[in-house]
């Protein structure tokens, strides 16, 4: 039932894919009531309402935001398909470039995901999970919650950070509010009955949390420096991943369903971007963390698009031994039938810098076949030429 | 709570430790005459008068403006061997700098520039407008310009950076500035001073 | 999740922005305002400006000495400040056009000159108003800053040939971090605001006026009316004089 619902989505496809019928799964469980729209009630939430539309604005011209109609238009179809059109329509989604993972909602509707937290998603239906779990922060008003006691001034203790500060030119500052340990143990439990009543798979929520640590733990080892995921204060506003994940998948499990993943739609939506989203934590000379992303991304399914990231992972690291592993990558996505220019660019300066000098003019001439107004067209002749 | 003060106090104490620069420090006045620059890295003749900012980005290297480094601003860095780092690596735990290795082609050099800077002034976004051969002095050089933006910065930057080998050591000069007006402004004399500098 | 977020912010926050030298030191300042030679205010009197949003920010300096931004203050702040602009008004000869709403790319054109501005507006006060860190380059010490003449376009949208932009940033103290002054010391909590007037036809900053230590508790109505007075001390042609 489910490889043919995966089949089916991959046909529909893309972007604008009709939301999955109600029914297609069996057991579809039904959304939490709602209670209606999003009015601010009272002066507290009206004024902090006006305040985050007013970081809204400075939000909406920021450089780093990612414009494009098609990604913009799927976020928004996954959050509805994860909560519910009544629900979804409510929020707006703003995609921003930025390789680490996060993703904030604010009171007035406003939710950010970065593209970090994507090239970490493995299908949309934890994509959907964590839009959910969002959205619940914004359904449950939990930053009104906050706000408030911060006010009282009655139960600071609660509070586990109240701020945040994110630098825009010169010292503008966006308000966010991180949420206190139980608010989000209940966004969990929302979010995983948002996707009971989804067509999604429930399953699809428990690990996320997990792998995030794993990573940190990965790039730790890497840097030399002590793990701080398990037990230490980094994830100090949040339940322990691995109670997470447990109580996730005991909550999940009371909604036992064969429900969608949507793997192939989201792997057809972002392969268009996963290079760039790639490239941006390429660009932190991060390996080990990099590479476990990749390794998760790909799973036992690697697509073209994944060789192509494992190629760039290894070439821009430039061990010798590294070349051979990316010269290896890099025809196994051509072989595999990746058109993506970068293939080849990569292949050709791989052979290039392993001395292989003609067989890299080659490769390197049929990336400025494919792609003859790259900008770096010029740069890649005298390459050529050089040789 | 307990676990949330001491959360915060890390991280402040991990902000103050990033940013040991005292925001004021010495400046020194760059005329139009040849002047040694980066320790003798190179001789470079601006067109117009320079303020030398007195902390140096890289043990060969420094850094230029003419209105502040928002506005405009101009890196040297010169002799940078096998297994050194293009700026300083400073935070080696949290953020550590890609080397120079002495296999690399002149493209790889471009792709450390990028990383480099990136990590330097924490740019989450960096798009390459052109690469192109090019010269730095009289030498074979990669020529990159870019536009970057800062975290939730509305204000374009674009950044023009030359990178040469010689003798398995690394070059580089780089401008940056705002797209609007100022970036125009010097980028004529820029040229200028890329093309007639003198690595040693 | 958010705390992946507050880390890279405050990365961000210090490694980029102190590093640009965009960071303002109170504790040196001397200089508080400027005047761009050759500029007569007889030539801006009865001219329309428009006055883009004013950029107001209000937070809590915490024990550890971190900026933590409080909505509801920033919220009141602001009403405050329209209001009290409003009032001002009376005592300038010019009308302040406020900035119409704008969509798409006019409003990211605006945001960015927005921008540029605190760029430039930081360049003048850690520059310029402290002497001792004048640039050589700028040593002569001529108040001729400017956003660029291409900024006409702006000109064309609101009707107005001047521009007025305002920016307040209050870090108010907490019990904790007074308490870490006094035992081991640190810098005081930041009250930053500036307001400077730009000709929209050449992008040259004509006036500005600024002060890291600015007076006026910006919560309430009567500290936000001397703040004001503050920012538009001596602006160009009006009545309007500091309060003490």
């Amino acid at each position: 039932m489910r490889s043919l619902l995966a089949t089916a989505g991959a046909v529909v496809a893309l972007a604008c894919a009709p939301a999955v019928q109600a029914g297609d799964k069996a057991n579809r469980a039904e959304y939490p009531v709602f209670t209606g729209a999003y009015e601010p009630e009272d002066v507290d939430e009206r004024g902090l309402w006006e305040s985050f539309d007013e970081v809204e604005r400075k939000v909406a011209t920021s450089k780093d935001l990612i414009r494009d109609e098609g990604i913009n238009q799927y976020m928004k179809d996954v959050l509805c398909r994860s909560v519910g059109d009544d629900r979804c329509n409510a929020t707006r989604i703003y995609v921003v470039r930025n390789n680490a993972f996060n993703a904030s909602m604010a009171p007035n509707g406003m939710m950010m995901v970065n593209s970090g937290l994507l090239l970490r998603m493995r299908n949309e239906a934890e994509l959907a999970s964590v839009l959910g779990h969002e959205f619940s922060h914004f359904e449950q008003r939990h930053s009104l919650q906050l706000f408030k006691r911060l006010r009282s001034g009655s139960d600071i203790a609660s509070i586990v950070s109240v701020v945040v500060g994110v630098p825009l030119g010169a010292f503008f500052l966006l308000d966010v509010f991180s949420f206190n340990r139980d608010m989000e143990k209940e966004a969990d439990v929302a979010s995983a009955d948002y996707l009971a009543a989804s067509p999604y798979a429930s399953r699809a929520a428990a690990d996320i949390w997990v792998r995030l640590i794993d990573e940190d733990d990965a790039r730790a080892e890497e840097r030399n420096r002590r793990k701080r995921g398990r037990s230490t204060g980094w994830f100090a506003s949040h339940p322990a991943p691995l109670a997470r994940s447990e109580y996730l998948a005991r909550a999940t499990a009371d909604h036992a369903d064969d429900g969608d993943y949507g793997f192939e739609r989201y792997g057809e939506t972002m392969d268009p971007y996963l290079l760039t989203f790639f490239e941006d934590q390429l660009q932190r000379n991060d390996f080990a963390a990099s590479k476990f992303i990749l390794d998760q991304m790909g799973g036992d399914q690697w697509r073209p698009i994944h060789y192509v990231m494992q190629g760039e992972l290894y070439r821009k690291r430039g061990l010798p031994r590294d070349l051979v592993t990316a010269e290896e990558a890099y025809r196994t996505a051509i072989e595999a039938g990746s058109t993506r220019p970068e293939a080849w660019r990569g292949l050709g300066l791989t052979l290039m810098r392993a001395r292989n000098r003609e067989q890299g003019a080659e490769a390197l001439a049929t990336y400025l076949e494919l792609a003859p107004d790259a900008p770096d067209a010029p740069m890649m002749q005298m390459m050529i030429k050089g040789s | 709570m307990k676990t949330a003060k001491k959360l915060s106090l890390a991280l402040a104490t991990a902000a103050m430790a990033i940013a040991p620069a005292p925001a004021f420090a010495g400046w020194k006045r760059i005329t139009t005459e040849a002047t040694d620059v980066g320790k003798g890295a190179f001789v470079v003749t601006p067109q117009t008068e320079w303020s030398r900012w007195s902390r140096r980005p890289a043990k060969r290297g420094e850094i230029w403006t003419q209105d502040g480094f928002g506005l405009n601003m101009m890196h040297f860095i010169g002799q940078v061997g096998d297994g050194d780092t293009l700026f300083k690596d400073r935070k080696k735990k949290e953020r550590p700098m890609p080397k120079v290795r002495g296999d690399m082609l002149v493209t790889d050099l471009a792709e450390l520039f990028e990383a480099s800077f990136s990590i330097e002034y924490d740019v989450t976004q960096f798009d390459i407008r052109a690469m192109e051969p090019s010269k730095l002095g009289s030498h074979d050089a990669i020529k990159m310009t870019y536009e970057f933006a800062l975290p939730n910065d509305a204000l374009t930057r674009v950044g023009e950076a030359r990178l040469a080998k010689v003798d398995r050591q690394v070059y580089l000069v780089n401008f940056i500035a705002p797209e609007l007006h100022y970036f125009d402004q010097s980028i004529e004399e820029v040229h200028v001073i890329m093309d007639t500098l003198q690595l040693n | 999740m958010t705390i992946l977020r507050l880390r890279a912010a405050f990365v961000a926050a210090f490694g980029a922005v102190l590093a640009f030298g965009m960071a303002a030191q109170p504790a040196f300042a001397q200089e508080k305002s400027g005047v761009r030679p050759g500029f007569e205010e007889t030539s801006i009197a009865g001219e329309k400006i428009l006055l883009f949003r004013p950029s107001v920010k209000v937070g809590e300096k915490s024990m550890a000495g971190m900026f933590e931004p409080r909505a509801e203050w920033t919220e009141e702040a602001r009403k405050l400040m329209d209001a009290e602009l409003v009032n001002a008004q009376s005592r300038m000869s010019n009308e302040l056009v406020q900035m119409p709403e704008l969509y798409g790319e006019q409003a990211e054109l605006v945001a960015e000159y927005e921008a540029l501005f605190n760029s430039v507006a930081n360049s003048i006060m850690v520059h310029q108003f402290f002497v001792g860190n004048r640039l050589p380059t700028r040593k002569r010490g001529a108040f001729d800053w400017t956003l660029g003449d291409e900024i006409a376009r702006l000109a064309e949208v609101s009707d107005a040939k001047y521009g007025l932009f305002i920016y307040t940033e209050d870090h108010y103290a907490s019990a904790g971090n007074k308490i870490m002054r006094m035992l081991v010391g640190g810098v005081p909590p930041v009250h930053i605001g500036y307001a400077g007037l730009v000709d929209l036809r050449t992008g040259n900053v004509l006036w500005l006026n600024a002060d890291p230590q600015m007076g006026g508790d910006v919560r309430e109505a009567e500290g936000m009316q001397k703040r004001v007075s503050q920012l538009l001390a001596d602006f160009p042609g009006s009545t309007i004089t500091k309060e003490k």
